[in-house]
């Protein structure tokens, strides 16, 4: 019998204590939390090229000091609050899919946080972090930037991956009668794209689904 | 450069504790304090902040 002990149950932090699973088990959560559990990140950047006219007659250009892949890379790494459901009966088809967009316009001399990334479109909620930097504008800079979100997971790419600080540990002490730990303490965060509740319900049904495979397989072998 | 929004190691989230940091330590504040109010608890997100150089400043004038 599985048993679970919330010690902190917060929406981006999470500790719990497991009793009666084997190191494997555990092992497996950490790792399905780290590469499986999937988020949107921003991945598709569109810069407009060329002059912005802003009422007033001042001519800004469309660019930025930092290089455009630069910008791209810093922009993916913003957590994007992700409907989690939703997201998945749309990567599914089972609902008509609905983009995720968000448009960056500002005039230097300033810095852009990632709060002034407006949402677009019906489903795009407003950035839950504001005030990361993510680049610095001089005088006649202003970057006109559409940039849509995308699904996916850890495997792709790291910012993709919802959870960090994900670990475990036991006490060398209290092990049972096969010489193995009792009770694990599990810690993971997120970076509040998802809830850590969420991330740690889906990694527990895709293990499921994944030893269900194995299930089958063996049936196969045996069969 | 310019502060990485994310801890290279962990991935956590740090870009957005840089400025608060820069902040506290200017009104006096010890940078552990500091660091320990942020919430940023493992060193590898310590040291992001800690050992930042902000050098876009000087660079951005040339560009």
């Amino acid at each position: 019998m599985i048993d679970l002990d919330f010690k902190k149950l917060e929406d981006q932090r999470m500790a719990f204590d497991i009793h009666g699973v084997s190191p494997y088990f555990v092992n497996s959560v950490r790792r399905t939390l780290a590469v499986d559990v999937p988020k949107l990140a921003l991945e598709d950047i569109e810069f407009h090229l060329g002059p912005v006219r802003v009422g007033g007659g001042k001519e800004y250009e469309s660019i930025s000091p930092s290089f455009d892949e630069t910008v791209a890379h810093r922009l993916g790494l913003v957590p994007i609050p992700t409907d989690l459901e939703t997201q998945l009966a749309m990567a599914e088809g089972s609902t008509p899919s609905l983009p995720v967009i968000y448009k960056l316009s500002k005039k230097g001399p300033c810095v852009v946080y990632s709060g002034d990334l407006e949402p677009i479109g019906d489903i795009t909620k407003p950035i839950r972090d504001p005030l990361i930097p993510l680049i610095k504008l001089t005088e006649g800079q202003a970057p006109l930037i559409y940039a849509t979100a995308v699904l996916g997971t850890g495997r792709q790419h790291a910012k993709w991956m919802p959870c960090s600080g994900i670990g475990y540990h036991y006490d060398s002490e209290d092990l049972d009668e096969r010489g193995q730990p009792k009770t694990f303490t599990f810690t993971f965060e997120t970076d509040g794209s998802i809830t850590t509740l969420e991330a740690l319900r889906f990694a527990l049904r895709h293990l499921e689904q994944t030893f269900a495979k194995v299930d089958e397989l063996v049936a196969a072998l045996e069969g | 450069m310019i502060i990485p929004i994310r801890c290279f190691t962990c991935g956590r989230v740090v870009g957005s504790a840089y400025e608060a940091f820069q902040t506290k330590i200017k009104m006096g504040g010890s940078p552990k304090a500091a660091l320990d109010e942020l919430g940023l608890e493992r060193y590898c997100c310590r040291r992001m902040i800690l050992s930042h150089s902000e050098l876009i400043d000087d660079v951005m004038v040339y560009d």
